[in-house]
């Protein structure tokens, strides 16, 4: 199956791929944010959404944020959103 | 993607992440949405079961559970006891009374009394279950008892049991002892042309409706009688009347258009709805109306209506010379309508009385007339 988001890792060769596998994150014009690969939920509310990723946590600051899918290792955040931060 | 199939839960947790990390790693969790004092998400098809299963297992408080879609919807449906039993219900009563025939149907009864067929019909079926019904037996049985039948055929169509009947057409010839010809109509006698039978009347007789004008028979010469069609032309003059009251003064109830309607709907005679309104008439006529509102034996609703009609008293005043020609000539019109075409129009006379203000009109009409015309011979 065709994968965007492959298919762009493919292209940048000075890039060691080992370290573009750790997740993906996808903004859509700050009304959805598109994650691959996060590792659990850490905070849900409102203004706040946050997540553990591989050796890390990402922070999701906006306004009535809610998750319109989660799964093992997808997730998706609806809403507005105004700042997506990693720690 | 949510699915028409899915179901939709509200909890209480204070560990909500937590809870949603461990149901992610094997369900995939939509719409999840933080409320006041609740969370809500949704799953699809059938998980919504196996999480409501691990939530109960984590004392995680649900608030309450939704299952929605058509899957659901349709199970739904099989858990209404109402339902099914009344479908079951349904489905028996159908079944059964498909074994059974509930009325008789007789057609092509003319000269025959269908009340007379139908109660010979019940006599003779034993009972009313289909199977038990012989209606080849029935048809002889039909043919052996009623004369007038020519042809019968008995057929069970759905829940009715049909009797179709040819009735037997007799010739003249055949027919049983010939009648008198009797007068149809009261009057004077004016003509008499005798073809067979004897005579009862002369020239000038007054005669009244139903006597006899000419005996079925003729006297031979040995004094002996002799039956026979008793045909003849007998005209006389018959008078026909028509009559009307005027009042010069005259009180009328009329009604002014204004109505109030009041409804129910009852079954077996208790009420199941009910629109009632207040009647503010003064004065007023009342119309009562009620009819089944199906045909359904089963459910037998009755629609019920009231109407009031709103009244008022007019005082008429009228001149009898104003009105007189119109009501004389409305009189002529009526007694006309009782010629048949062929009539002469011997004489035309009115007669008016007056009594204190009410006059009694009367107009008589004296035309020709035969009056023995095709009633020569019945069929006893």
């Amino acid at each position: 199956m065709f994968n965007f988001l492959d298919e762009i890792k493919n292209n940048l060769k000075k890039i060691d791929q080992k370290y573009l596998n750790n997740y993906n994150l996808i903004n859509i014009s700050g009304k959805i944010l598109y994650v691959e690969g996060h590792c659990g939920l850490t905070i849900l509310s409102k203004n706040i959404v946050a997540f553990k990723i591989k050796k890390g946590r990402v922070v999701v600051e906006g306004e009535n944020l809610f998750l319109s899918e989660l799964t093992f290792n997808t997730l998706k955040i609806e809403g507005n959103i105004k700042k997506v931060e990693e720690f | 993607m949510k699915n028409i199939n899915y179901s939709h839960f509200k909890i209480k947790s204070l560990n909500k992440e937590k809870i949603f990390n461990r149901l992610s790693k094997n369900f995939c969790l939509l719409n999840i949405k933080e409320c006041e004092n609740y969370i809500e998400f949704d799953v699809n098809g059938n998980e919504g079961q196996k999480i409501e299963k691990i939530l109960n297992e984590n004392n995680i408080k649900i608030v309450s559970v939704k299952h929605n879609g058509i899957k659901h919807n349709f199970s739904k449906i099989f858990k209404m006891w109402g339902v099914l039993i009344g479908c079951v219900l349904g489905i028996t009563f159908c079944f059964v009374s498909n074994l059974f025939i509930f009325k008789i149907d007789v057609w092509g009864c003319e000269n025959l009394n269908k009340n007379d067929v139908v109660n010979f019909v019940k006599q003779e079926l034993n009972s009313n279950l289909k199977k038990d019904i012989e209606t080849e037996n029935l048809e002889i049985k039909l043919k052996d008892n009623f004369e007038n039948i020519s042809s019968v055929s008995v057929a069970i169509v759905g829940q009715s049991l049909i009797v179709n009947i040819n009735e037997a057409v007799i010739p003249e010839e055949m027919q049983g002892e010939f009648q008198p010809l009797i007068s149809q109509y009261d009057g004077l006698i004016s003509d008499i042309e005798l073809v067979q039978g004897t005579l009862n009347v002369k020239i000038g007789d007054v005669v009244k409706k139903g006597d006899i004008l000419v005996f079925p028979y003729t006297i031979d010469a040995d004094g002996e009688q002799m039956p026979v069609q008793p045909k003849a032309k007998i005209q006389a003059e018959i008078w026909i009347e028509s009559q009307e009251t005027f009042y010069e003064y005259e009180i009328k109830e009329e009604r002014t258009g204004r109505k109030i309607e009041c409804s129910s709907i009852s079954l077996f005679g208790i009420e199941i709805y009910s629109n009632v309104n207040n009647n503010t008439f003064e004065t007023f006529e009342v119309e009562k109306s009620s009819q089944y509102l199906s045909k359904n034996i089963l459910l037998p609703f009755i629609y019920s209506k009231i109407t009031f009609y709103e009244t008022k008293t007019i005082e008429i005043e009228r001149n009898f010379d104003d009105e007189k020609n119109n009501i004389i000539e409305k009189l002529r019109q009526k007694s006309l309508i009782y010629l048949s075409g062929n009539e002469i129009i011997v004489n035309e006379s009115c007669v008016i009385n007056e009594s204190s203000g009410v006059y009694f009109i009367s107009f008589v009409l004296t035309v020709e007339k035969d009056i023995g015309e095709g009633y020569g011979y019945q069929f006893s």
